[in-house]
């Protein structure tokens, strides 16, 4: 009998950061998805304070800088996409996930929420769990 | 016997920021006939504007090979590496279990061309690895150059996980090479840049060329600018 061809968990990391430190565990996450043999897109929330809030915060202008570049801030479809939703951000959970969240909340999708992780490893094991949880719910 | 695979027929899209051509079926150009030669599953050609780039995306199971013919190419990836690619360098990738990288365009002002190259792994879930290495383009000219492959040294070419071997050259007008090919091996010569002719036949820039039960690939330039061009030798 032919096994049955295996389907890739899709897997969205939503993640914020400011300094770059959640974006590594959001990286983190997105690696482990993909050694559970998912898809995986990487979306970084948009910053809500004002511009002259982040240019007087020369660390958090320069990163933003960066992650704009790297990163592209969730699209519609992202949600009707994925089979699961990662997300991270800072302890104290900023106003950005807040209303990501919130925007969620009338979608049926599952959120994943990765709890400010001070390990990576942690961070990979959680992408790995979840991917894995979510393939055998599909199955 | 030779199948050639002319630059015409290549997928195409151009986002813009990106203009890009596959030899093989990628992204949204998907042929069932072109899925690849042998290991060797992409070569694709990327022009990409200054400044703009590819963000964080992951990869898994692929040997991923960038090959830079002009402006330079900034890479970033999960592992901690960050470096900048340019021509006569090359940069090697192994994702193996997994690795997410982003790559960019390290010029405000000039745009990056280059070939990137993927060749499936002969085995799956190995450590992600990177590697870049430099070389003098002397090495690559009127002669083949390796620039990876299984058995070579590390530092003087890319060690690749699987029974291929890829190199370059830089023919002049008239100038030929001849490689042979063993028994039972396969090869695909890529025009980068210029005209060949590949055994008696004519090869422009970006067109491409499957062979197999040949004994030996005769190439020589042919264009007063002189040609570049890359070999695999597959299994």
């Amino acid at each position: 009998m032919t096994p049955a061809p295996i389907i890739p968990i899709k897997v969205v990391v939503v993640f914020y950061s400011r300094y770059g430190e959640t974006e590594k565990a959001a990286l983190a996450a997105g690696v482990g998805a993909i050694q559970a043999r998912g898809l995986i897109r990487l979306r970084r929330l948009v910053d809500l304070a004002d511009e002259e809030t982040i240019a007087h915060d020369i660390r958090w202008a320069a990163q933003r800088e960066r992650m704009n570049r790297d990163y592209v801030a969730p699209r519609p479809g992202d949600a009707e996409w994925a089979d699961v939703i990662i997300v991270a951000a800072p302890k104290g959970k900023p106003e950005e996930m807040a209303s990501y969240l919130a925007g969620l909340a009338s979608l049926n999708v599952k959120v994943a929420a990765l709890p400010a992780p001070d390990s990576i490893a942690a961070a990979r094991a959680f992408g790995k769990q979840t991917t894995e949880a979510a393939r055998q719910r599909k199955t | 016997m030779m199948v050639l695979r002319p630059t015409e027929e290549r997928g195409h899209a151009d986002h813009g920021w990106l203009n890009a051509y596959h030899k093989f079926s990628f992204a949204s150009y998907n042929d069932p006939k072109h899925m690849g030669f042998r290991a060797l599953r992409v070569i694709n050609e990327d022009r990409v504007a200054p400044g703009r780039g590819f963000g964080a995306h992951g990869h898994r199971d692929m040997e991923i090979i960038t090959y830079v013919m002009e402006g330079k190419l900034a890479h970033k990836d999960s592992t901690g590496i960050q470096e900048v690619v340019e021509p006569n360098m090359v940069q090697a990738m192994s994702a193996g279990s997994g690795v997410i990288h982003s790559e960019f365009n390290g010029s405000a002002s000039e745009p990056v061309h280059l070939l990137q190259i993927w060749i499936e792994p002969a085995e799956e879930d190995l450590e992600p690895a990177y590697q870049q290495f430099a070389y003098d383009p002397r090495e690559k000219r009127g002669r083949l150059r390796l620039i990876a492959g299984p058995d070579a040294q590390p530092g003087r070419a890319a060690v690749i996980h699987q029974d291929a071997r890829v190199y370059a050259s830089v023919l002049g007008n008239g100038e030929s090479i001849e490689q042979p090919i063993a028994p039972g091996r396969h090869a695909w010569v890529q025009c980068a840049q210029g005209n060949i002719m590949l055994n008696g036949h004519a090869l422009k820039e970006g067109d491409g060329a499957a062979i197999s039960d040949e004994p030996v690939l005769r190439i020589t330039g042919a264009g007063p600018g002189g040609s570049e061009f890359l070999l695999f030798d597959l299994a």
